[in-house]
């Protein structure tokens, strides 16, 4: 196995755990109940035979409710998927250690399950680094991504030696660009040569720069790097763009069809049999925590989120509001296309809800004061939040003036989500066109403005631009524009590097291509705009315990009072039974609600039916309910039968995510029945 | 491959001579072929008898016809595909056709009609020009149950003309947390679910006075003698509904990888695309021979031809010049089969994602009908919906009775004496048996014509023109004679497939480059790799791609030139470097 290179950094506090054996974990020396052990399961092996595996966490042993591990509600932690995510894997590893250390109170009456590693065979790779380090997280698969009938004939190649696939830079044009039809594309940005821009035309730019992959045209078909493991397309599959839910299908990466690939059939094969997952978290590239997806947006043919439900708008921005509190972040970064992920599976097939994080968010949307290292526990109780977060002013400043929740959240979005926005409008239906035109059409003329400039691609004009006299809204932020250094994703990222002195940059140099003459090779180290620099990362895990510890702590808990019976008449029974969800989450989610992939909450009174059908003279024998709505709502069944004092007549209640569990209850006066 | 060369040709027709003088008797009757294994089509067969069959056709024609399982079904069956070819040929080498059936597996005709297809092929090899020459420059793929796990249950066990529709998975119907929990029960033991009558003074139905096997609904504000009481069964769990949780639940129709939706959009989408051990066998198989270039699966009811779309959004999908395609053949089906309609599914029928033969034509991007077997109107072979009396007629003075079951009484444990009865499982969907034939045929028929449309290649005009010193130029035509090109629109589009490649050997080549037709004489060209050209767009159906190379030799050098494509034969030619005469 590959060795962790952030293994050696350990939290500096105190432990109340021990670490024992690296099979059994941990015996935890404090004074309270002996942790839960952990255990693990092999739900499957990549087709190299790597296996992958889920650690359950949770009592295996019957609760006082009599529930084993696997009917008790579920998190899954899902990890690795895009095998260069390497903090993700590390994290959630190490959250098994740290849950069971500083929260095996919640893992009583709760389970965790936790898939670190969903890709061993890519982890592998990005872990070879003298041969691979390439920024790709793909599963290695032999591919014809260029359809020229050879198999990854041309990957990328390190020019220089640096050990490192980085990028290169092509004057052009030159005899040598046209050859090879490569068109300028970028120009050296003027107020930081490291990075490359678009030009401006209309004020007398014009590209000066193709940029390419660092490689040869190995196989001579005109092309660079266009099929291999790193390269422009090819090199084995994303298996974060391999799951069924707006699969792009025909696309590099997204397989000959969904799931192909074990590691990601079996996540999906496990995580339907489990009846008990009532949320996921994913740590990869998508943030959803940071930002929260679009609500009430359905792709053609219509019904399946692109985002999430409307429904469950709340819910998120609530645990998103939660998680920015631990973390101090403030949104997201570049957060890739939902479309095929594991995290948009999770939510829009699997029906429960879910959470999407890269452990660690570009340095400048994290709060300075909320740095990783910084106290978790000072940070869980003081919510850092004493200066307003800008977006959050100006989304309510729009609000307030009846701006529409989804063109708030269009205009206070990061550039690169509303790009991704933007390319999603061509997926609307004419009916979902013809709506939002209208609410566009509807606005204030001065946001109006706004939103079509920014819809069109165009640089945000910002709050201040037209509004009128007296209607001001606060200042909120200048006004960004895209292309001025030092506000794009890359220069934000460069001002970190410099000011942290991180070796993240590898700075430009000459080199004489052997197909393209003269060019410059530099650009990012592969992953340092992934994975954190290795003090950073106590800190983070610190970060994710905090904030799963509150999500477990948020979860829906399911609590079924025994049933209780009543004489109505000589031989007329009334019984009753209700349920509490004691929980934030209401027990399913809005998305669960709509896909029906599990049963409702349901009391079956007599499911042997020993009762005759004319005998059961009031309620129905399945008393079925979607949802338990969170925050201690209760729902309630009764039911008149006509039978004999001391008979005895069973009750099933299945419970799906909270366990299935059974009733016996005797006929007598005011009685309440005992759990089986 | 090669194509089929004068050899093969000569061949061909010793053969088809040898049989004449076999069958040696005067040229008085049509001659009568005589299969080496002969099957009634006048009858259904069950699973163990179709495979039985299969194997005898194997065995009786063992250079024609291959047998193999390409996996296993749900509950552990074979899956059973039939590989037809000519002898001695690679079935992988030539475009080929895959046909299935029963995927539904109540449409109980579709593996009739595929085992015909298979019985026919072998039977006529040799014997009759056209399917001789189909034989020799295609292959077939040929399945004729796609779920034996349900027709076994549609046959053995008591089922509707509409039930065991889905496979044998076990589903959570009524979403109560329990499977399976309450399935048909057949109360009269006849192998059909019919229907229950109990006697009610305060009824709404009365028996027909002159054919008491019509209930008939009384006028408003009188009372009848009987109360119509739903579908033969029990509520097995007391939960107030009738058999509504057995297995129907996953229709493996709707489980393909191309534009697949989950339950809540699609019903019985199953768990992913490729779910079930069936749809997941042959995708594979279909990924694993890039050679098929044509595809059909059988269902009833209904009498139609259907292509994509399931769904409008994907009508993009579905390029222009494909669907000249769909409906140069489409139309000329509609002729072959009467009272067949050509239709689109989303259009025409109802919408359909994640469906079998949508995927062939979006996934694999191959020409692809799903034909509905049977209509009503081949009842009295003339337009229309027949009337009630005559469909009556039609079952008692053609079918004698065969599909309906007389009422009896029996003991029902909720509502006491009921009546049960009525149109039988084999009453409505599938083909009547004394028709069957003629149904079989004529869908082999038009499966014969699309597989005959599949591409076929060949050399047209070359030409070689002395440039000077060593410097020769060579130009190839190929031809495609065929109405479905080698590359579909939706192929190079979507970037199905790996592109059609023409490639020179034994001379330098220097450049090279496509011309617009024979007579253009400005290439546009290929700077990389010009002696093997990626032609993605392949070679239009009935008609023709022109190529020239730029080439280095000596006078009287020979050059290969070899056309390769996934989709049709590769064919090559050898081209001496001494100019053409004029043409």
């Amino acid at each position: 196995m590959p060795t962790n290179p952030f293994r050696s950094a350990r939290p500096p506090r105190p432990r109340r755990c021990v670490y024992v054996t690296a099979a059994t974990l941990f015996a935890c020396v404090s004074g309270l109940a002996a942790a839960p052990t952990p255990e693990t399961i092999q739900i499957g092996a990549s087709p190299d035979g790597l296996p992958i595996e889920i650690i359950a966490l949770g009592d295996p042993n019957p609760d006082r409710q009599g529930l084993r591990r696997d009917q008790r509600p579920a998190l899954l932690i899902v990890a690795g998927l895009q095998a260069h995510h390497e903090i993700g894997r590390v994290t959630a590893r190490a959250l098994a250690e740290r849950l069971l250390a500083d929260h095996a109170e919640l893992l009583t009456d709760r389970t965790i399950y936790i898939l670190s590693n969903a890709n061993p065979e890519g982890a592998a790779r990005w872990s070879n680094r003298g041969l691979y380090r390439a920024e790709t997280g793909r599963a290695p698969q032999l591919m014809d991504a260029d359809r020229d009938g050879r198999f990854d004939e041309d990957p990328p190649n390190d020019l220089n030696g640096d050990g490192l696939i980085t990028m290169m830079r092509v004057p052009a044009p030159t005899p040598q660009t046209i050859r090879y039809n490569l068109r300028p594309t970028h120009i050296i940005d003027p107020d930081d040569p490291r990075l490359m821009r678009e030009p401006k035309p209309a004020e007398g730019e014009t590209a000066t720069h193709a940029i390419l992959i660092e490689g040869l045209d190995s196989d001579n078909d005109g092309s660079f790097n266009e099929d291999g493991w790193g390269g422009a397309s090819g090199g084995g599959i994303d298996l974060d763009r391999h799951f069924p839910i707006h699969w792009p299908e025909h696309t590099d990466g997204a397989g000959l069809y969904p799931l192909e690939r074990p590691e990601a059939r079996s996540i999906v094969e496990w995580a339907q049999d489990r009846h008990n997952i009532v949320a996921v978290l994913v740590y990869g590239p998508h943030d959803t925590l940071g930002t929260v997806p679009p609500a009430g947006r359905f792709p053609p043919p219509g019904r399946v989120p692109s985002g999430i439900e409307e429904g469950d708008k709340p819910w998120h921005d609530k645990v998103s509001e939660f998680y920015k509190e631990v973390t101090g972040v403030t949104g997201a970064g570049e957060s890739p296309s939902r479309d095929g992920s594991f995290l948009q599976w999770a939510y829009a097939d699997l029906g429960v809800f879910t959470f999407g994080t890269p452990v660690w968010t570009r340095p400048d949307l994290v709060k300075a004061d909320a740095t990783p290292g910084a106290d978790r526990d000072e940070a869980r109780e003081t919510p850092a939040a004493d200066q307003p977060d800008p977006r959050q002013a100006e989304a309510d400043a729009l609000a307030a003036r009846g701006v529409p929740p989804d063109i708030v959240a269009f205009i206070t979005m990061t550039p690169g989500e509303r790009a991704a926005e933007i390319a999603s409008f061509e997926q609307m239906s004419e009916e979902e066109g013809r709506a939002m035109m209208a609410a566009v059409m509807a606005l204030p003329d001065d946001i109006r403005a706004r939103v079509m400039t920014l819809a069109q691609g165009g640089d945000d004009p910002g709050p201040m631009a037209a509004a009128p006299a007296g209607e001001r809204p606060a200042p909120a932020r200048p006004a960004r524009s895209r292309s001025n250094a030092g506000s794009s994703p890359d220069a934000k990222w460069l001002e970190w590097i410099d000011r942290e002195g991180v070796d993240g940059f590898v700075s430009w140099e000459p080199f004489d291509h052997p197909q393209l003459g003269p060019v410059e090779i530099g650009g990012f180290v592969p992953g340092v705009r992934v994975n954190p620099p290795r003090d950073m990362v106590p800190g983070l895990i610190d970060q994710q315990t905090a904030f799963v510890a509150g999500l477990l702590e948020r979860m829906p808990a399911l609590e079924i009072d025994p049933p209780t019976v009543e004489r109505v008449g000589p031989s007329l029974w009334r019984i009753s039974m209700s349920a509490r969800n004691h929980g934030l989450l209401p027990t399913v989610a809005a998305i669960g609600q709509k896909a029906r992939r599990l049963h409702p909450l349901i009391f079956a009174l007599d499911p042997d039916v020993t009762i005759p059908p004319n005998r059961l003279v009031g309620g129905s024998r399945l008393a079925r309910f979607e949802v338990v709505e969170g925050s201690g709502a209760s729902v309630h069944a009764s039911w008149l039968v006509i039978a004999e004092e001391g008979d005895e007549i069973r009750i099933d209640v299945r419970a799906a995510q909270f366990g299935n569990r059974g009733f016996d209850v005797r006929l007598s006066e005011n009685t309440n029945g005992g759990g089986r | 491959m090669n194509a089929p060369t004068r050899t093969n040709r000569l061949i061909r027709l010793i053969r088809i001579a040898a049989a004449l003088l076999a069958a040696a008797s005067p040229a008085v009757a049509q001659p009568h072929v005589e299969s080496r294994h002969e099957i009634a089509w006048n009858r259904y067969y069950t699973v163990a008898e179709i495979e039985s069959h299969m194997k005898a056709l194997e065995r009786a024609y063992p250079d024609i016809v291959r047998v193999r399982s390409i996996g296993k079904s749900y509950e552990g069956r074979d899956l059973w595909v039939a590989i037809v070819t000519a002898p001695g040929t690679d079935h992988r080498a030539k475009p080929a056709m895959w046909i299935d059936g029963s995927i539904h597996a109540n449409e109980i005709q579709a593996s009739e009609v595929c085992l015909y297809s298979i019985w026919y092929l072998a039977t006529y090899y040799g014997h009759n020009d056209r399917i001789t020459e189909i034989l020799d420059d295609y292959a077939f793929y040929i399945m004729p149950i796609v779920s034996p796990d349900s027709r076994v249950a549609w046959f053995e066990r008591p089922s509707t003309p509409h039930s065991r529709r889905a496979n044998q998975m076990p589903v959570d119907a009524d979403r109560d947390g329990l499977i399976g929990e309450d399935d048909v029960n057949d109360l009269d033991g006849d192998g059909s679910i019919t229907q229950m009558w109990k006697r009610d003074p305060r009824g709404q139905w009365v028996r027909n006075r002159y054919d008491p096997r019509i209930f008939e609904r009384v006028p408003p504000g009188e009372f009848g003698d009987w109360t119509y009481l739903g579908q033969e069964g029990i509520d097995d769990d007391g939960d107030g509904r009738v058999s509504e949780d057995g297995t129907d639940g996953f229709d493996m129709n709707r489980n393909w990888p191309a534009d697949w939706q989950p339950n809540y959009v699609q019903r019985g989408a199953g768990a992913f695309p490729f779910s079930a051990p069936e749809t997941r066998a042959i995708g594979e198989f279909c990924y694993a021979h890039p050679n098929i270039a044509a595809f059909q699966s059988y269902h009833n009811t209904g009498g139609m031809i259907l292509r994509g779309p399931g769904s409008s959004h994907r009508a993009r999908d579905y390029p222009r010049e494909d669907l000249r395609v769909y409906d140069e053949l489409g139309r000329l089906g509609e002729q072959m089969l009467p009272y067949y309609r050509y239709l689109i599914i989303h259009a025409d029928l109802y919408n359909v994602h994640g469906g079998e033969a949508t995927w062939a034509s979006e996934g694999l991007g191959v020409i692809s009908f799903t034909n509905e077997l049977w209509t009503v109107e081949k009842y009295f072979q003339r337009p229309g919906r027949p009337t009630d009396e005559q469909m009556w007629m039609f079952r008692d003075k053609l079918q004698f009775g065969m599909t309906f079951k007389d009422y009896t009484e029996v003991e029902h444990p909720h509502h006491g004496t009921v009546l049960v009865g009525g149109l039988n499982k084999w009453s409505s969907r599938s083909t009547p048996t004394f028709m069957l034939e003629e149904e079989a045929h004529r869908n082999f028929a038009f499966t014969v014509y699309h597989a005959g449309e599949m591409p076929r290649l060949s050399f047209d005009r070359t030409r070689v023109e002395h440039l000077g010193a060593d410097m020769w130029t060579v130009t190839v035509e190929v031809r495609n004679e065929k109405i479905i090109p080698t590359r579909t629109a939706r192929m190079r589009t979507a970037g199905i497939g790996r592109a059609d490649l023409l490639t020179l050997e034994g001379a330098e080549v220097l450049t090279s480059g496509s011309l617009s037709g024979w007579w253009d004489h400005t290439i546009d060209e290929v700077r990389f790799e010009p002696g093997r050209v990626r032609l993605d767009a392949g070679v239009p159906g009935r008609g023709a791609i022109v190529h020239r190379f730029f080439v280095r030799g000596a006078r009287g050098d020979e050059v290969t030139v070899r056309y390769s494509a996934e989709k049709a034969t590769d064919i090559t030619t050898a081209i001496r470097l001494q100019p053409t005469e004029n043409d």
